[in-house]
């Protein structure tokens, strides 16, 4: 009995110190009764947990902007956000418990979007925002086809990335060779590269999927990848893996004396992490903003200091993205004057040019994905000045 | 082919540390602390913490290391030694062992943050070529450091008294303990070497890997491997291992396809299991005999200690 009880409290304490990940809420005090609860899952622990985090803000400001200049359908807002630690599991637990709090709609997962958005599909329950990062999350069978009924994606889109890089590198590159992991986010992010290639009748000079710790980067090094790119005759490579594999790469492609042009991801300029780590080896890295994030009118200024006087850290795309989110939600609430998931659904499929941080924000039927190429810039890492620069 | 050779024996030469720090371990104690990929991690992040605040990069290694070494010894302590004491044959310090893994982790992700942060790039930046390949100082150093610990550990327990005593206490720790060895002592500077090793793997990896509070599970689970492939009962046999495992998850990668390294240490591990249950290296099976034959052994010197 002892033993069974020192291992047990041994595990339990682990356990329990380990996984304590509570739940972020702001807002009104009540459930459904008085309020309107709006649920989001994230991770907001483990490597991906700034996004989450970021994300979770992002909604929170929105939240109390919107309760403190009144209320919606008279009632105020509560947000109730929970960590899913990038485990699809916990997300799929999560969107339950969110349903059975009476949660109007989800925000997120920017990590589990996949399975967040099918389970939306599934149950017929609106989840919109920060959606992982759009492409295949959304349109789960390519760019071309339907994408789900239920989920709406203001977030960083592969797609969208993906193609924009691709008409650079179509442009200043002899062969582009791509490296990418095997999710749905890598395989969005070749996807759109390939609609840009298609689209010009050419083809890749290399294409290899890597798989990925997305804690902590891939176990092995990447050296064998350099001399099959030097094989491939590309003289680019887009990493689409995670910003440090990103830096790590460049890191042994130059100590390796490879003279290849560099084209990154969406996450690649959305922070610090790819810049922080790669320092003066990320020179010369091709990356694409959101352009309103390069020229920030005064109402993003005035987010981005709120954000920063409220967290004490800055703003990134993640947080500006999911405050539209919470935006476009209350727009469908009280233009449809219901929380009901089908009069949700309506409204936010006529979600039409709406002035959000992150642009002209559109919804259609067939358009559930609010950023595209023509809201981006293709954008270069300027080691010297620590900077990402418009690339003409 | 000589390329992808040395790629894999600076990737397995860092596998084989975390392999050793293993089994240095499980040597002397039969416990095998799975906390061990989490004294690297430890090691790492002290590393970049410190640096990162503007402490000279040499003596942030030194607090890496001793600080990594210093838990091992904590880990001891705290979650081995209680349980131990309970029922010295039981399997308590799995589940304890795997609780400090996790709470190390946690810990260091509430200290440092969740993702990635610079490391100092020590002698990764400097290239060296060697009969028509590429490889870095780093990774240069990464081997050095492996055949120097190997043959070291391997000289220290075998040709000194203290090393003697640690072999019967691995033997037999209550016939070693009644004839006046303190096994507690060996179990402590067990942990403690383990640790030390982890964290010289840390430093070793970090410029490579950046530093994750998260690291400790990949390099954890990549030693664990290696110490099954290449045997649980010496710590030589746990380095075998470790740069076997790197040359073929190198040469998996290379080709068979970019992530064959994720399943292909598996399918060696299952061969390995299937040929020889105790590992390659270890022994007594037939591989380690034919690779010893005709060398007289510490073994044969000692007839009455298990090695």
């Amino acid at each position: 009995m002892k033993k069974i009880t020192v291992a047990g409290i041994a595990a339990l304490t682990a356990l329990a110190l380990a996984g304590c990940s509570g739940g972020v809420g702001s807002g009104g005090s009540g459930g459904s009764g008085g309020t309107i609860l709006v649920g989001g899952i994230a991770g907001t622990s483990g490597a991906y947990g700034t996004t989450g985090q970021a994300a979770f803000n992002g909604a929170e400001l929105a939240i109390d902007e919107i309760n403190s200049s009144g209320t919606v359908l008279g009632k105020k807002l509560k947000f109730q956000g929970y960590d899913d630690g990038a485990d699809a599991t916990k997300a799929s637990q999560l969107f339950s418990k969110l349903q059975s709090q009476g949660a109007v709609a989800i925000l997120g997962s920017p990590d589990q979007g996949p399975t967040v958005a099918a389970l939306a599909d599934q149950k017929k329950f609106p989840v919109l925002g920060p959606v992982d990062d759009a492409g295949l999350s959304i349109y789960p069978n390519g760019p071309e086809a339907d994408p789900y009924a239920w989920a709406w994606s203001t977030s960083l889109n592969t797609f969208a990335w993906g193609e924009k890089l691709g008409e650079y590198a179509l442009k200043n590159c002899t062969g582009l060779a791509v490296l990418h992991d095997p999710s749905g986010y890598g395989m969005g992010g070749l996807a759109g590269i390939k609609l840009a290639y298609d689209a010009a009748g050419k083809k890749l000079a290399l294409d290899e999927s890597i798989t990925e710790n997305w804690s902590t980067g891939a176990t092995v090094g990447l050296k064998a990848e350099i001399r099959k790119i030097k094989q491939s005759g590309a003289d680019c490579v887009d990493v689409w893996l995670t910003p440090q594999d990103q830096a790590s790469f460049m890191q042994e492609a130059q100590t390796e004396g490879a003279d290849f042009t560099f084209l990154g991801n969406d996450e690649t300029c959305s922070d610090t992490t790819f810049s922080g780590l790669a320092k003066k080896q990320g020179d010369g890295m091709i990356c694409a903003l959101i352009t309103t994030d390069m020229n920030p009118n005064a109402r993003l200024s005035t987010f981005r200091d709120d954000y920063k006087k409220k967290f004490g850290v800055d703003a990134t795309a993640f947080a500006e993205l999911t405050y539209d989110a919470v935006y476009i939600l209350k727009k469908a609430i009280e233009e449809g004057k219901s929380t009901e998931p089908e009069s949700l659904r309506t409204q936010l499929n006529k979600i039409t040019n709406f002035d959000g941080l992150t642009g002209s924000l559109t919804f259609t039927e067939k358009q559930h994905s609010t950023l595209t190429t023509d809201q981006l810039t293709v954008v270069r890492y300027d080691a010297a000045s620590d900077a990402w620069v418009a690339v003409d | 082919m000589l390329q992808v050779l040395l790629s894999g024996l600076a990737t397995g030469a860092v596998y084989g540390l975390v392999a050793m720090a293993f089994a240095v371990v499980f040597y002397v104690t039969k416990v095998i602390n799975f906390a061990t990929g989490q004294l690297l991690m430890v090691s790492i992040m002290t590393v970049s913490g410190l640096s990162a605040i503007g402490v000279p990069v040499w003596l942030s290694i030194v607090a890496g290391i001793a600080l990594s070494t210093g838990f091992g010894v904590a880990i001891y302590y705290g979650a081995v030694a209680p349980v131990l004491k309970v029922d010295r044959t039981g399997f308590g310090w799995l589940v304890s062992t795997l609780g400090v893994a996790i709470v190390l982790a946690s810990v260091a992700a509430m200290i440092f943050g969740p993702t990635s942060r610079a490391f100092p790039a020590l002698l990764y930046h400097h290239s060296i070529r060697l009969f028509g390949t590429s490889t870095t100082w780093q990774e240069m150093l990464a081997v050095i450091v492996a055949a120097v610990v190997l043959v070291a550990f391997e000289v220290f327990r075998t040709r000194t008294l203290f090393g003697k005593v640690g072999m019967a206490i691995s033997g037999d720790p209550e016939m070693a303990t009644a004839v006046g060895a303190n096994a507690t002592a060996y179990a402590v500077i067990a942990f403690a070497i383990g640790g030390l090793l982890a964290g010289v793997a840390g430093v070793l990896v970090g410029p490579i890997t950046f530093a994750n509070p998260y690291l400790g599970d990949t390099y954890g689970i990549a030693g664990f491997i290696a110490l099954m492939i290449g045997g649980i009962d010496k710590p030589a046999a746990a380095m075998g291992g470790g740069v076997l495992l790197g040359v073929l998850s190198v040469v998996a990668n290379t080709y068979i396809n970019s992530q064959a390294s994720d399943w292909f240490p598996f399918v060696v591990v299952v061969a390995v299991l299937l040929i020889a249950p105790h590992g390659l290296f270890a022994s007594g099976n037939l591989f380690a005999r034919w690779l010893g034959r005709g060398r007289r052994s510490a073994e044969l010197a000692l007839p009455a200690v298990r090695s």
